[in-house]
Order: C-alpha cells, then structure tokens, then sequence
C-alpha cells in the first residue's frame, strides 16, 4: 500500500493522564451502521444526522425484559418517555409491551396521542399540573405523588371529577450510595413516606394503590437496589397491615447505566458498568426472597438508559481542522453541544468512517456553535483527520433527542434503520418555518427600515 | 315461601310415581298414565290405595317428607297395588291384601335400598315390587276366600286389524301400566315418544332386539310376540340405554347385550315361577340392570351416567358439557418457572423420554434466534436458563432433596448420576412432583417444608444426565427418585406464539409463558350469596326487556345466578378460572348470555390471550335432534372462540358447526362483575349493561 503523505508537525510529549490499568482506544474504524453504509445515511439524511437501530432496541429491550420476567413472575416494564419520546421509538417499546412513564402533562399528552390508553400511563415528576391530574384520574393512569402539597393537590382533582382515585407515592430512602437523591419524594426514614401514606388513607378521594422509588442514575452498584427493594417492601408490609390494605404495585424506577463513559472514570465502560442482569438480578432476587408467591406485587421497571443508549448514533463531518497554539489537534464538526447535552457528562466513543493513517493524537473534537463552551469531546485519540471525514459518535440514543435545544441552527434529521435494512426518516430536518412559527410580531414592530 | 295444599303434594307424588312406571319424571306423562289405567277402576284404585297406605305408613313412621326413599317405596307400592288390580276387582278383602303388602312394600324397599347402596352403591329399583308381587301371587292361592270374592275377568282394549309384531310391542309396552292392551300400548309409547325420542328410540330398538333373539331360539316368530314378560326387554333398553349410562353408539350397542342376557334369565326363571303359577315380573330387569351397573361402575367405564337427570337427553347434553370442558382426572399443575421457556422434550420424546418415563418435559429457555444460550454457549452460565428460579408448581411438601452433584459443562453429562440434584413435592392429593438437573447448591427448602405454588425452591441447573441446563419435570406415584413417570397437564400459562390458554399438550418447540393468579381479577367474580344483580336488555338498540338475578346455592354446594323464572347458571372456580359451570333452564332467557359470552376466563392479569370452549348444547336451539347427536356426539357442536383483548374485554366468536352464529363482546366491570355483553348477529344486536 502507498504509504500517504502527511504534513510534519511537532508532538508535545505529556506523561497523560495517571492510570495504572492503561486505556483502551479504538483504532479500528467503521463503515456502516447495522449493515448501512454510513455514506449512504448521510446522502439520504444530510449530516449531522441521529441514527437509531430498531433492531438494537428490540433486542435490549427483549433481553432486559425477558431476563427479569424468568426471574420475578409479575414483572413489567414501562417505557420512560423522557429518554426518547420520538413516537417510533416510543411506537417500537408499545409493540414490545411497554406501557408509557411520563414525567410532564407534555408527555402524557404525547403518549395519548399516540394511542397509549390512559391505564397504560404511569405519571410521575415532581410537578403536575393539577388539570393533568384530573386527565389521568379520569383516564385511570397510575399516578406517583412526590410531596405533600401533591397530594392536596390530587385531593382536589380526584374531587372535582368525584372520583376515588388510586394512586401511588414515590419514596427516597438511604440506600448506600452518594449523592442520595432526596429532593424527589417522600423520606423513609423520617417516617414522612408513612405519614403520606396516613394522609392518603385519610382522604376520601384517593386511596393508595402503589409505592415507586428512583435511587439515582446511572448507577454501577448493583446493591444499592438490593437496599432499597428490601426497604420498600417492608414498607409496604407496614403501610398493608397498618391500613388493611393491597399494594397493588411496586415501581423500582430505572437508573441502569449503559456502555457510556463517565467522564472522570479511569476504566472503560467495558469494565466499569456491571451487566444489567446483575441490577435485575438484585431487584428480583431480593424481591423473592422477601415475599411470599401469594404476596408479590406487580413491579415495574421503567428502564430508559440502559435499553435505547446503545442503539442510537450521531453521524457528523469534520468541517475544519485547527491545531491550537498550544499544539494540540482539534476539529469543528457540523454537531454541537445543542444536539448533545450528554456531552456534559460522557465521553462518547469516536470512530471514523474511513481507515486513515498517520500518529494517533489526543484531539479536541468542537462543535459549529460560536460558544466557547462548545466542545464535543475533549479528547479523542485520532489519527489526522481530513476535513470531509465522518465521525460517528456513540452511545447516542438516551436523552440527547430530548433534551437537545435549537440554537442558531436547524436540528437536523433522525434516521431509524428498521430490522430488514431499509432506512426511514422518523423525524425531519427543521425547516424556517418550524422556528419563527410560534412567533407574533405586535403591529408597530412590523416596519422598519434599513 | 307457604306450605303447599297437602292435596297438591299428593298429586305430585302420585304423577311422579305414575311416570316413574317408564323412568320419567313429568306431571303431564304421569296424568297420561294415570288416565290410562283408568279403563280399568280396578288397577287404578288398587294402586292410589296402595300409593297412598304407603306414604300414610311412611310419615307414621317417622319417615320424612324429603326423604329421597319416598320416590322409591311410592312407585313400588304403586306397582304392587297395580299387581293386585290386575288380579283382584276392589272388595273389603282385596283391599285388605292391598293394604298389608302396600305396607310391606314400603319396609321392603327401605331395606333392601339401604343394603343395595350401602354396599354396592346400586339402586333399588323395583326389586320390592317383584317380592311382593311374588308374595300375593302365592299367598293368594290359599285365600279361597278372597279369590271367590274378588277374582274377576278383565275387559280387552285390543285393536285386532294391527298385525301381530306391532301387537306384540305394543302388549309389552301396555304392561308397564299393567294393561296389556293395544290401545293402552300406543298411549304409552306415544307418551315416552313425547317425553324422549332417546327413550322411545331405546324402546322400540331394545324391545325387538330382545324379541329376535327369543324367535332365533324357539324357532317361532308368533311365540316370540306372544311371550308376556318381553317388556323386560324395554325396561332393560330404557334403564341402560337411556338412564344409567350416557346414550351413544356404545352404550346402545351394550344396551342390547343386556337384553340378550335378559333373554336368558326370563326363560330360565319362568321353569320355577310358572311351576308355582306366577309371572316373572320384572326379575329379568332387576337382575339384569344390576349386573351391568354394577360391573360398568366397578371398572369406571367413562360413559356412566352419574347426574340423576331423568331424560337421557338431558343426561346426553350435560355429559358432553363436562366431558369435553372439564377434565377433573389427569392431574393438572402450574408450571415450575416464571416467564417463558421452551419445550425440548415433551410426552414419548426423541432421547430419555421412554418407557415408564414417558411422562415428562424437559424445558430450556430459548432467544428469538432459537439459540439456548449467549455468546459462544461454551461454558455453562451462557445459557439463559441456567439459575434462573425454579419454583414449586404445587401446594404440597417437600419429600426428597438432593444437591450434591456438580453442574456439567456443557456438552458434558454425568452417566452415574442420571437425575442429577432434584426435589420432589409431595401433593395432598397424592401424586408426586419430581424436577431435576437443579443448580448445585441452590436448593432453598428442606425435606419438610410445606411450600405452595410459585415458591422459589432452586436454581436451574446442568447436573445429571444433562447435555445443556434444563429442567425435568416429572408426575410419579412414588416419592422417590427414578420411579415411573404419569400422565398430567400443565394449567396457567399461555403459548407464546399463538396466545392460547392451557392447551392440553405440550409437544418439542412450544413456547410457554407462565402465568400467575391476580387478586384483582379473581376479585371481580367473588359473587356472594343473596347478591343481586340487575341488566337492561336492548335489541337493536330499542329497550327490549330487564334481567334481574340472585346468587344462590345448590345442594350440593355449587353457586349458581338464579332469574326470575328460575332459569339457573352455575358458576365457580377450577384450576385458577372462573367457569360457568353449566347452564339449566330454557333457551329464551337472557341468562344464558352470561355463558355465551364468557364461558371460563383465567385469572391472570395477562391482558392478551385466546381460548376455545365447548358450548353446551342448552345454550342455543339446536335444529337437530339430540337421537342424532346420541349416535354421533361431535354432531352439530357448538363451539365459541374467545379472545381477552384488554385489561376487561372479552371478544368472542360463537360457531356452530365453524359457521358463525354471532359475535359476543363482554365489558368487566373495574371492581366486581360483568358491565356489559354485547351479542351481534347479522340482524339483531343484543346489549346487556349492568343497572
């Protein structure tokens, strides 16, 4: 093979970052994407372009669920919306028999909108509105209350529809792990779940059908749900024999991680993240341990992360090449940290679409936002890319077509390869028109001249 | 409720005792019957006088009204004041005889049915009769007296242009009122011909029979007609054929076997009884019938008719019902994993699964690939079901543990060890759960321990003779291992692929995923006693009517919804489903609906899943009448296809025949009962909704 041509430059040598078990990095390069040309995606789609696996969705999804169901007879899953709410990806978790998590009366509008019956929706979050609540009352949705003033809150909407509505409470609990999510729900330990529980019962509007807890995200400890299982199920022992009454459901919330890097992590997640089994297997096994079969509850799982990561894709090209002053190599890609808010908090895995040669060097990857905070990656191994080259970025599918924002350009396509092969569009390019929509200009700001 | 006019209980008792003379139970017959034995004042008054001294002597010994010996002794007493009639016109002697064996009919029915059923679990039938009949025979050949007085030649109701074969049935069949007349005789067959056509049909088919046989051996046609006691042969036909055992093919073809052994025992019977001047009675019957009974009964023969409904018919209807919806023999048991798994040798499988060890399944869990395990499937904890729980399938108690043997890898098996780590449970009922090739270590219980269906006992494993993690299940009688495996059923679960509920057998490849019992489901079918419940009935969307029900009791502790016009739906639990049990009562009620609509629904929270159900044949009416059906059971059946389609509704298909008759559509309601049934025919739309 012809050796090619490269530019000499001058390497600064650093002794890297301190880590006595080495990095891994990927020098192999990738083509295509579940048997796509990567070309071919960004001919139909345009580039930068999010690129999501049906396939790679149902096969996540049919592991997760069908190792937990072989290991806890009453075992459901709920789809959280607010990881990805595209209504394919949402379309694909209804086929496997997911019902929908939503956290925001947009999202239960959403849902519903898409056909999810009203008694297929968990409501959750911290904030609803109290006109969704009498929505999800009357749609019989199960409903989590976080706080007190939730539950007067219910009160009122249960009564102005004059219904007994069931609903649930959400628990936090010391389960070992730091930081401890205690802003969401009521306290176990302070008795404060308890005494939710006594106001509910009290209340001649609702009654209590269920208790959710949500330790934390992306969590690599495994036992920490062992911890919190066991303490809501006495939980639920005390608030059954204390009231006469039947949990009807157990929601042990998500918080599985994917095969993301955390940033500051020394291992690769290879390593670090522990197989989603082990998670499951916490929750279930401690779940038979502690109940009697007559006793078991429904539980759900409402498992985001840990299904749709590893499914999605960005496809984006390098636009320029730049080395810094001080030597270090950095490239401007046509994605930013609009598109990408886990980029605050991953190191996303870099491959290139084509085999390249040359030095491999830790390379700062931009975004096109003319923002000093717009960096992709801070430090990808590469060898010299030239401009025209597309990179893939990856774990993509979680939380970044959700949370993305429109900053001063278009957000762009969202590309499903289905099972057989073929490539559709589930979400279009942003038009103009899409932006400047919602906008009214009063009468005398109308003319002007220039 | 009032006490009913005594007059009216003796009228009943008297039309029930009268139609009890051809084995039916029906006012209007018994009227018939009564009405035909008055072209003879003489039999008639002998008879209500000897019906009556025995119900007098019954309650004056302190036998109860709803003492179920008084259908017994009535009808007995009745024949035997028959018998007298026959002989004697009504004087003061006459009646005195009748008087002493009326009451000696009634001692002897009482004792003899005791010792009958206490013993043998057979009936009387009218063994008193033919004793006391026997006994006026002979007592009265020394009355001078009473035969001087009393003895008297009857009057012939015969229509001499019939021919002599027709004659001869219709003289046999006179004589069970006791009036071997032609006239008689065609009232008495017209009647079992209104009552039953099975009846009728067993009749006439038992009477010929019986008749060629005795031609065959004397030689004689004329004296085969002529034989007085050839209406042994309609009683045998109808008891056999159409009351003790269920009318088919077979059972008619054994009714007839036991009408040529009648043959015998009237022939061999009359060289003693004639020497002394008396008839055979019915003996030949008697001895017949209970022979059979009691034989069929012995050796469980399936098509004994053990309801006590009078008209085969009936009996017919409700056989198949139970038969081809329940089977309460081959034991049943959950599965012993949660969620799905697959079948890799079913009954008389391909490896180990032969001989006395027919009976078993092994299962694995399988990926949508078919692969049993991940990656390269080269060590043994790639395969997916490889610790994954194990869990009771019973209520029962731990007999045998063992846990010892490693776990293979795989490709590897462990010859001296064939069973590997194993548990067995024994069931209250008596049979025994043996699952094996258990995780080594992972046993939870101890011998001992009472455990209950769905309680964690192992881990899968790959111990034993076991090329890849499985799990065996067996069904044995003997509580150790390696003992030969029997027949059993799996119950709560549903196929993967087709949705279907608790098909009957699991063969190589099946998907299964267990099902587990929801409290709120079973919730909404806990139906108390007393519980009232009320519909309103739409056709077509006009107001066409209102159903109102009651949940009561039967005797014999089954529930049942009881309408207004006493039409009756049973209901209840079996095998972890709501079953209507059966349905009885006419074919206009709107109860019935209930049934059609949702026949059984298990109990599960599983919201999607298909079943299939046999359909009584009193639920709809049926062009075809049921002597076909008795020949042909599979004839004209009536099939509904039922698929739960969410959290509370229920889709159906009702067929006849696999044509479509309608659509059902039924609504539970969220906390207890049925919301709504919706019934659509081509025409006509029927909508039941809750009050």
């Amino acid at each position: 093979m012809k050796k090619e041509y490269i530019k000499p430059y001058i390497k600064k040598q650093t002794a890297g970052i301190m880590n006595k078990f080495g990095v891994s990095y990927n020098k192999g390069h990738r083509e295509e994407i579940e048997g796509v040309p990567v070309g071919n995606l960004t001919d139909k789609f345009g580039s930068p372009v999010f690129v999501i696996s049906e396939k790679v969705i149902r096969e996540r999804y049919r592991k997760i669920y069908s190792y937990f169901s072989n290991k806890y007879p009453k075992a459901k899953m709920s789809w959280s919306y607010k990881t990805n709410y595209l209504d394919a990806v949402c379309s694909i978790m209804h086929q496997e028999g997911e019902t929908a998590e939503v956290v925001s009366d947009f999202e239960y509008q959403k849902a519903r909108r898409l056909g999810v019956p009203g008694n297929k929706i968990i409501y959750n979050g911290p904030y609803k509105p109290i006109e969704s609540l009498e929505v999800a009352f009357d749609e019989g949705a199960i409903v989590n209350l976080d706080n007190f003033d939730e539950i007067i809150k219910a009160e009122e909407a249960a009564k102005a529809i004059n219904k007994k509505a069931a609903v649930g409470i959400r628990v936090n609990m010391d389960t070992g792990v730091y930081p401890q999510w205690s802003r969401f729900g009521f306290n176990l330990e302070n008795n404060s779940a308890f005494n939710a529980v006594k106001r509910i019962q009290h209340s001649e509007n609702l009654y209590l059908e269920g208790i959710h807890c949500h330790i934390g995200t992306f969590m690599l400890d495994s036992n920490a749900y062992r911890e919190a299982v066991r303490k809501v199920v006495h939980l639920m022992r005390k608030i059954e024999s204390e009231f006469k009454i039947s949990i009807k459901y157990l929601d042990f919330g998500g918080g599985f991680p994917s095969m993301n890097k955390l940033k500051g992590t020394y291992l690769p997640p290879e390593v670090a993240v522990p197989p989603v089994e082990e998670f499951i297997d916490a929750v279930a096994d401690t779940l038979l341990e502690e109940l009697k079969p007559d006793e078991y509850p429904d539980v759900y799982l409402e498992t985001g992360r840990a299904i749709i990561d590893e499914a999605g894709w960005l496809i984006s090209t390098v636009d320029a090449v730049k080395r810094l002053p001080d030597g270090t190599k950095s490239y401007i890609i046509d994605a930013g940290v609009n598109l990408l808010y886990t980029s605050t908090w991953y190191n996303y895995k870099v491959e290139i679409d084509r085999e390249l040669h040359g030095a491999y060097e830790n390379s700062i990857i931009y975004g096109p936002l003319c923002m000093n905070i717009d960096v992709v990656v801070e430090s990808a191994f590469l060898p010299p890319l030239p401009r025209g080259t597309r990179l893939i970025l990856s774990p993509m599918g979680a939380y970044n077509v959700t949370q993305w924002m429109q900053f001063i350009r278009y957000r762009p396509a969202v590309a499903m390869i289905m099972e057989d092969g073929s490539t559709e569009e589930i979400r279009r390019p942003e038009t103009l028109d899409d932006v400047v929509g919602p906008e009214r200009i009063p009468e005398k700001l109308k003319k002007f001249e220039l | 409720m009032h006490e009913k006019n005594k007059m009216i209980v003796l009228f009943e008792d008297l039309t029930g005792s009268f139609s009890n003379l051809i084995f039916i139970r029906s006012k209007l017959v018994g009227l018939l019957l009564f009405a035909c034995t008055l072209f003879n004042l003489n039999i008639a008054a002998q008879g209500i006088i000897s019906l009556v001294v025995a119900i007098v002597f019954a309650r004056f010994i302190g036998i109860k009204k709803d003492d179920p010996i008084n259908k017994l002794y009535s009808y007995n007493a009745l024949l035997t004041g028959f018998a007298i009639g026959f002989l004697f016109k009504v004087t003061y002697l006459s009646v005195i005889l009748t008087f002493g064996m009326s009451i000696m009919t009634v001692l002897l029915t009482y004792t003899l049915s005791s010792i009958l059923y206490n013993l043998f679990k057979l009936p009387v039938l009218n063994i008193p009769f033919t004793i006391s009949a026997t006994i006026i025979y002979l007592s009265s050949s020394k009355y001078s007296n009473l035969v001087v007085d009393s003895f008297y030649k009857q009057d012939q109701y015969n229509l001499e242009f019939i021919p002599g074969y027709i004659q001869g049935l219709l003289r046999a069949a006179g004589i069970l009122v006791f009036m071997p007349y032609d006239a008689i005789g065609i009232v008495v067959l017209l009647a079992i011909l209104f009552y039953s056509r099975i009846t009728f049909f067993v009749t006439v088919l038992s009477y010929y029979t019986g008749i060629l046989f005795l031609a065959l051996l004397k030689g004689s046609i004329p004296l085969a007609f002529a034989e007085i006691s050839s209406f042994n042969f309609i009683l045998v036909g109808i008891a056999l054929g159409g009351m003790f055992l269920i009318p088919s093919k077979r059972t008619y073809l054994l009714t007839f076997t036991g009408v040529l052994v009648s043959v015998f025992i009237i022939d061999a019977t009359s060289v003693f009884w004639v020497s002394f001047g008396i008839p055979v009675f019915t003996l030949p019957f008697n001895l017949t019938v209970l022979l059979y009974i009691y034989v069929l009964g012995s050796v469980k023969y399936p098509m004994m008719n053990y309801t006590s409904l009078d008209q085969p018919e009936r009996s017919l209807v409700n056989f198949l019902n139970y038969q081809n919806r329940f089977d309460w023999i081959t034991p049943s048991i959950n599965l012993p994993f949660m969620g799905k798994w697959t079948v890799y040798q079913g009954f008389n499988g391909e490896w180990t699964h032969k001989g006395v060890w027919k009976y078993a399944y092994d299962f694995v869990i399988e990926d949508d690939e078919g692969k049993t395990y991940k990656s390269r499937g080269s060590e043994k904890e790639d395969f997916y079901c490889f610790g994954k729980p194990v869990i009771s399938p019973i209520d029962g108690t731990i007999v045998e543990i063992y846990d010892e043997l490693e776990d293979n890898e795989p490709e590897q098996v462990d010859k001296d060890n064939n069973w590997g780590n194993y548990v067995i449970i024994s069931s209250p009922i008596g049979y025994h759960i043996e699952i094996s090739h258990l995780k080594k270590d992972s046993i939870k219980v101890k011998r001992g321990d009472s455990v209950t269906k769905g309680t964690p006992l192992a881990e899968c494993g790959n111990s034993g003779y076991s090329p890849q993690p499985h799990l065996h299940i067996q069904l044995q009688h003997s509580q150790y291992i390696g003992y030969a495996g029997y027949e059993f059923k799996f119950n709560s679960f549903k196929l993967a692929d087709s949705g279907a509920i608790d098909p009957d057998l699991l063969v190589k490849g099946n998907s299964v995923i267990s099902l587990t019992t929801s409290k709120t489901v079973s919730r909404k079918f806990q139906f108390i006693l007393d519980e009232e419940f009320s519909y309103d009935i739409y056709e077509n969307d006009e107001k066409a009517s209102e159903l109102s029900f009651i949940v009561k009791m039967d005797s014999d502790g089954t529930y049942y919804f009881s309408d207004t016009d006493d039409n009756k739906l049973y209901f209840g639990k079996d095998k972890d489903r709501f079953v209507f049990f059966k349905y009885s009562g006419n074919k206009k009620s709107y109860l019935r609906y209930f049934m059609l609509g949702l026949p059984s629904l298990s109990l599960t929270d599983e919201e999607k899943f298909s079943w299939e159900e046999y359909l009584p044949d009193n639920l709809l009416e049926s062009k075809l009448p049921k002597i076909f059906k008795s020949l042909y059971h599979s004839a004209d059946t009536t099939i509904g296809r039922y698929f739960k389609t969410g959290n509370n509704v229920i889709e159906g298909k009702v067929l006849k025949n696999k044509v479509l008759l309608f659509d059902t559509e039924l609504t539970l309601c969220d906390v207890k009962g049925i919301k709504d049934i919706i019934i659509t025919t081509t025409d006509k739309k029927i909508w039941m909704t809750k009050v």
